[in-house]
């Protein structure tokens, strides 16, 4: 157990071009066709989330809110304060109801405990190994996350991927029986991305709870207890405990499903409260809400049929000091979740920064799409016809159009990654460190989303975003399981070994990616069956109150329709100022909202 | 004039029947109606559970501000019943609803029901419109009155014929800054599932054989519940004290369905709400709820 000091991250302004642009969408008239870039004719759904817009922050603001990417841990409670439905709700909204690197993939879920019973996982806790700070007195509840292994409709076409022609007849069906029954994964960064969407999870956790109470609350949280099977083993009685008064079964562990992390969240005492206000931290939740993965780069990357906003380049850059705060965030967050001194986590974690618009940063950019482009082609030509062509090629079909999921794109893009022996000599856990990775992608992102809403003028959507991939890290891993190439790290550290886990780019631009793009996330006619992208409250919570498990916001014929933050009011509208039908939603009763649950 | 007057709320189906099978005359410009009130006293209500969860509305303790008209059905279905009462009960249909609640009930309150026949006019393309006014007293003090708006068709002879204007279509997409937009799924079964709350088993509601029968392609939901459920929305905006609660009601709701509820705050501070298809072709009621403020939740 090491406390780490985090250094502040300090705002750094982006330059607002003369030339701006702003997504402009509308609905499509009689008898026109819908595009990506038409508004979605209606939205219905029990998620918090909806189609929202960012909101501007002063520049004063932007720094209060930056305090956030470098928080330590809480040393104590203040007085056990029983939480309202609603402060629930929103801290879930930040947390475990949006929280995650992939929006296709639901594999968290969350049972919340009040006071009493986190009286009595804090017992339990303080036996197990492993703890990254000091287990707390006077939680007023515990959230206790269960994670399953990342199962996606992209991880039923690898299923197929690496077989030999005649030999597919037998090892395809051997390694589906083995994926479903031991939970194995066709290759390693697959089984990665569970836990990197655990880190990130947590990592937002301790946000969410000081956004979700104006800074008055603090999160506890802990993750490493849980990971690898050393620790589990040392660990077993513990877990076991936490996952019966979870109510785990043996249904839920056959399907994957265990404790990934448990966290205690507590009145903040003097000198730990942040100071965030309450209109900031509205203005932040709401923000937290609209910020999604911004792929488009307009000029670069944009389809043919995108209309003039996305075609024009827009004359923008990430700022340097920009990528060193972001960088900054990034080491906070790796030492903060490995305990691990802050100077030797800027050595361990392996960062490659592609500074797209240099002669250099061209070739390299171009480098990694060839080598993507040759796996894609690789895959295609691989696929056993025997399970293709009775489907139509849909297999091949799917990995074609993968290829979009590996779009890089963006003035500044970053690989991140690990040695696995240098990990492991350091004494750390593999698991915990990947779940570091993940928590500092995505605080780093955080520093481009924040600043990229800093005195946003009224004619822009955003002046910068990020869009955290796993698709190329995959891509890649495919190519180094099952076709010998090379991890995209080993270009820059050659005799290391690394293992790279995820892929950020930042974007300098004005206007948000289509909204059709976050459409597939949130119409359930354009959800695969494997793609359950924005779940409700009822969907992946639970709240325990006198011993019993309920779901969060499914009540007497009633779930949630409520928008988290829906105060702040910002909804997308078409450019004539119309909403979408349903967007909106409806705040959940009051009665319900401000009953104190324990 | 005679007061029906009752010691218990009497049963809505014998009325019902008694009603229907009264063999009367489609209505003319010239039919009168008589003075018919009814009258229960003493009544309680203690148990709001499956009506609150039917109308997925909050229980605050206090009986929403649609309940009242509920539990005057069977008054209301024993003056269409009464000897006297000139209209024939099938084909008549529930136009409008104005609700004045000076406070909310609160559940096991003690209070009368009085209701009365108020009013009617001859609507020359349609037939007659007539009003029944329902009373809710406590010690003698209106704390909530309604007035229903109902329809007796006149015969087709009787009637003048009006052009239909086409009406232009919807545009697209919700107004801006709505209160409340939501999407309500309506399932098959809604109709069955509320006449048990309410008593109220008009075939029409219940299964597509019987609604086919009265000439409906589909069962459609009660008027009533499509209101209570748009209270459900509007409970978290509107105070429940000296509230003025209307409704219009406009097209069937077809069962099953998804009806999107839509709420808007008017500049002068009414709240204007509807509920209609997701593709806004249809509307299925309309109303206005005020009471000079209005009461946005509050957040964290």
């Amino acid at each position: 157990m090491t406390t780490c000091e985090q250094k502040r991250v300090v705002p750094v302004p982006i330059e607002v071009p003369e030339k701006r642009a702003r997504r402009c969408p509308r609905f499509a008239g009689d008898g026109e066709k819908k595009t990506r870039y038409s508004m979605p004719n209606y939205l219905k759904t029990a998620s918090p989330v909806g189609y929202r817009t960012r909101v501007p922050l002063t520049l004063d603001e932007a720094e209060r809110a930056l305090e956030l990417l470098s928080l330590e841990r809480p040393t104590a409670f203040g007085e056990v304060e029983s939480a309202t439905e609603e402060e629930l709700f929103e801290e879930s909204s930040l947390g475990v109801m949006t929280a995650r690197q992939s929006t296709n993939f639901r594999g968290h879920r969350q049972i919340t405990f009040g006071p009493d019973d986190s009286a009595k996982i804090a017992h339990i806790m303080r036996s197990m190994d492993a703890l990254e700070g000091p287990v707390l007195d006077g939680a007023s509840y515990t959230h206790v996350v269960l994670s399953r292994p990342y199962r996606t409709s992209f991880t039923m076409l690898l299923t197929i991927i690496g077989h030999k022609p005649l030999a597919s007849l037998v090892t395809v069906p051997t390694r589906l029986f083995r994926k479903k029954v031991f939970h194995e994964d066709d290759m390693p960064t697959i089984g990665y991305l569970q836990h990197i969407h655990v880190g990130i999870l947590a990592d937002a956790m301790e946000r969410a709870a000081v956004v979700a109470s104006a800074g008055k609350r603090r999160a506890n949280v802990f993750s490493a207890p849980f990971c690898g099977e050393r620790r589990q083993g040392a660990n077993r009685p513990a877990i076991r405990a936490l996952e019966e008064m979870c109510g785990i079964g043996t249904a839920e562990r056959a399907a994957g499903w265990r404790i990934a992390l448990a966290a205690q969240v507590g009145t903040a005492v003097d000198g730990e409260a942040i100071d965030l206000g309450e209109e900031l931290s509205r203005k932040l939740g709401a923000n937290l809400m609209a910020f999604r993965s911004e792929r488009i780069q307009p000029g670069i990357n944009q389809d043919d049929s995108a209309p003039a906003e996305y075609c024009e380049r827009q004359d923008m850059d990430v700022p340097d000091e920009l990528t060193v705060q972001a960088g900054r965030a990034a080491y906070n967050a790796f030492s903060h979740w490995t305990s691990c001194d802050r100077e030797r986590a800027k050595e361990l974690l392996m960062l490659e920064r592609i500074d797209v618009l240099t002669p250099n940063g061209k070739e390299r950019i171009r480098q990694v799409r060839k080598m993507l482009d040759s796996v894609s082609d690789r895959v295609i030509d691989n696929i056993p016809k025997w399970i293709d062509l009775p489907l139509a090629k849909a297999f091949s079909k799917a990995a074609e159009k993968g290829r979009k999921a590996f779009g890089l794109a963006g003035q500044r893009i970053y690989v991140g990654g690990l040695s696995r022996p240098e990990v492991e000599e350091e004494g750390l856990c593999w698991e915990q460190a990947v779940r570091a990775v993940g928590a500092a992608a995505s605080r780093s992102g955080l520093v481009a989303e924040i600043m990229g809403v800093a005195e946003l003028p009224d004619d822009c959507d955003l002046l910068a975003g990020l869009c955290l991939m796993a698709g190329p890290i995959n891509q890649n891993d495919i190519g180094k399981t099952f076709f010998g190439h090379e991890d995209l790290l080993s270009h820059q550290y050659p005799h290391r070994d690394p293992t790279s886990l995820l892929v950020w780019t930042l974007k300098a631009k004005t206007v948000a990616d289509p909204i059709g793009n976050e459409e597939q996330l949130m119409n359930e006619k354009r959800q695969g069956k494997l793609v359950d992208l924005r779940p409700g409250p009822h969907d992946v919570i639970e709240v325990v109150r006198d011993g019993k498990a309920q779901p969060m916001r499914e009540r007497d014929g009633r779930i949630n329709d409520e928008r988290a933050f829906y105060d702040v009011r910002n909804f997308a509208t078409c450019v004539e100022g119309r909403e979408i039908p349903g967007n909106r939603g409806a705040p959940w009763p009051q009665e319900w909202r401000k009953e104190k649950l324990w | 004039m005679v007061e029906m007057e009752f010691d218990a709320l009497p049963n809505l189906s014998g009325l019902y029947v008694k009603a229907a099978i009264k063999r009367r005359k489609p209505p003319t410009a010239t039919t009168k109606l008589p003075d018919l009130p009814a009258r229960a006293a003493g009544v309680i209500v203690d148990d709001l559970d499956d009506y609150l969860k039917i109308c997925a509305i909050a229980d605050d303790g206090h009986l929403p501000p649609t309940y009242p008209q509920v539990l005057a059905t069977p008054l209301h279905a024993a003056i269409v019943a009464h000897a006297d009462f000139p209209l024939p009960a099938l084909g008549m249909v529930h136009l409008e609803n104005r609700v004045e609640q000076k406070r909310p009930i609160a559940v096991g309150e003690k209070f009368d029901l009085r209701c009365e026949l108020s009013g009617s006019e001859w609507i020359p393309h349609l037939g007659l419109k007539f009003a029944i006014d329902t009373v809710v007293e406590v010690g003698g003090e209106t704390i909530w009155k309604s007035q229903l708006w109902a329809l007796s068709r006149g015969a087709k002879k009787d009637l003048e014929k009006r052009e239909r204007k086409p009406r232009p279509a919807p545009e697209p997409g919700e107004v801006a800054d709505p209160l409340v937009s939501v999407m309500v799924d309506v399932p098959a079964d809604m109709g069955r599932r509320y006449s048990a709350v309410c008593g109220d088993y008009n075939p029409i509601h219940l299964y597509p054989l019987t609604a086919k029968l009265f000439g409906f392609k589909r069962p459609i939901v009660h008027g009533m519940w499509t209101f209570a459920r748009c209270w459900a929305e509007l409970a978290n905006f509107a105070d429940p004290e000296d509230l003025v609660f209307t409704v219009g009601f406009k097209q069937p709701l077809y069962l099953p369905t998804t009806a999107l509820i839509t709420a808007v705050e008017e500049e002068d501070g009414e709240i204007s709400y509807r509920a209609g298809s997701v593709d806004g072709q249809r509307l299925f009621l309309r109303g206005k709820a005020h009471n000079g403020a209005l009461n946005r939740p509050t957040v964290p």
